[in-house]
């Protein structure tokens, strides 16, 4: 699959950042060495971008720079950039069921709903942070009722680990009023026949990111 | 090497050691360390050879030093020669001498006068530079200043405020270097590909191409092409191919 490639100068004209401003970015690690793809093209060598990627990483620090140093961004980054494009599953952060409701990351109705269907837990683990957050996204903007919200939370729990460390999706489709969830590894290319209707394209490795901002 | 109190090690005349984690280091005369270096306080005068990393909270060194792998320091000082095969990384530096890295030098104050050569990338919070040097990749730091004396080569330049001047001295100082300077040294120009920054004043430069917020060209440049989106000047002294506002 062929990516989109933006020069540096394009990419600063769109975004509206300085030569400074990247480069100080770079040089705090927000954007990794490796992003920088180095061409040579008719006035000498210039440097490429992979179009999606970069936007996505500078509009998110522009959105969280005024709340977050420069350091702590890249310290949220960093499990990103090392592995192929996800942050881990952080194993070190577990809380109480309470703490979900209290820190915002989940609504009661969620977490209820969670607990009839996945059994009385009183302590989460990251994994299962996780997969409240996602069924709460999901639930919230209405684009799942709580019978494909079940299907969802079955499929996670089964599957999710052998994603674990892999970049991947969570895709909800309908066909004919009947629905299916899926997760599949990104970046790969997916085809549906016509009657097919794509509900939800959710970007796992981003919601991890959302969630580590959450649970700081 | 699994206790947790450390001891000094203190080398005077000839010696070596094996390496590993200790206090204070102090090495006067002719060391050889065998592997990796660990240390609170690392102080040699004379010839030192590490085969391994070092590691230390702030390095001093009058003379010659050897390393062959990286070297990470929170404050470092050096009068002298060093010779490093990996990489640096140092929160403070300053030197008055020869440096010559294999790998990249990261750190934050970054204070050097003399003779360099980086083959790696150059990164600073703010560096200050002084004399010859030569920079096969990219420098990139807050604010550079640049004295250039002799030729000095840099791959690229990035950073938000960029100043390069020709280094001058005294006018006793140039008498003096008359006898033992090469005879270019007061008249340094600096060849780099691109300088791309948000404040840029340059003089005696060589540049493909320059691109920034406010551009300033002193004398002496030779520039193929300058792109600026703020403001641009220029001395009538300077030779530029085309400049554009973006």
């Amino acid at each position: 699959m062929e990516e989109e490639l933006i020069s540096k100068k394009e990419l600063l004209e769109l975004t509206g950042i300085s030569y400074g401003q990247l480069y100080r970015w770079k040089r705090k690690k927000l954007i990794p060495e490796d992003w920088f793809i180095r061409k040579s093209t008719f006035t000498g060598q210039e440097t490429f971008f992979r179009k999606q990627q970069i936007l996505d990483r500078i509009n998110k620090i522009k959105d969280l720079k005024d709340d977050f140093s420069l350091d702590e961004l890249a310290h949220l980054f960093l499990s990103s950039n090392e592995s192929s494009g996800v942050p881990s599953l952080n194993p070190k952060i577990a809380l109480q069921k309470e703490e979900l409701i209290k820190r915002n990351i989940v609504s009661e109705m969620t977490l209820n709903f969670y607990l009839e269907q996945m059994g009385d837990m009183t302590v989460f683990p990251f994994q299962a942070i996780l997969c409240v957050y996602l069924l709460e996204t999901l639930l919230k903007t209405g684009e799942l009722s709580l019978d494909e919200g079940k299907m969802m939370l079955q499929t996670f729990a089964e599957h999710y680990e052998k994603f674990e460390g892999k970049p991947s999706e969570l895709i909800v489709i309908r066909k004919m009023g009947v629905s299916s969830i899926m997760l599949v590894s990104s970046p790969g290319e997916i085809h549906f026949d016509n009657g097919v209707k794509i509900v939800v394209r959710l970007d796992v490795a981003g919601c991890i990111e959302e969630l580590k901002l959450k649970l700081k | 090497m699994q206790s947790d109190i450390r001891y000094d090690l203190t080398i005077t005349g000839n010696g070596s050691s094996f390496g590993g984690v200790f206090k204070n280091v102090k090495i006067v005369g002719d060391a050889k360390i065998d592997s990796d270096l660990d240390c609170l306080v690392f102080k040699s005068t004379g010839t030192t050879e590490i085969t391994g990393n070092m590691k230390s909270t702030s390095c001093h060194i009058i003379g010659e030093m050897y390393l062959k792998g990286n070297l990470e320091t929170g404050e470092a000082k050096i009068t002298g020669t060093m010779d490093i095969e990996g990489n640096v990384k140092t929160k403070k530096m300053k030197s008055n001498g020869e440096i010559r890295i294999r790998g990249g030098l990261a750190g934050e104050d970054v204070n050097l006068e003399g003779l360099f050569t980086i083959k790696g990338n150059c990164e600073a919070e703010n560096l200050h530079m002084k004399g010859v040097f030569t920079i096969d990749g990219l420098l990139n730091a807050g604010s550079v200043e640049l004295k250039t004396h002799s030729e000095c080569r840099i791959k690229e330049i990035g950073g938000e405020k960029i100043d390069i001047r020709r280094g001058t001295g005294s006018v006793w100082k140039r008498l003096l270097g008359t006898f033992y300077l090469p005879s270019d040294f007061f008249e340094g120009v600096l060849h780099v590909d691109t300088i791309e920054g948000d404040d840029i004043y340059v003089e005696h430069t060589m540049a493909k191409v320059i691109r920034g917020t406010n551009v300033m060209i002193g004398p002496g440049c030779s520039i193929g092409h300058v792109e600026y989106t703020n403001r641009f000047q220029k001395t009538d002294d300077s030779n530029i191919g085309n400049h554009t506002q973006v």
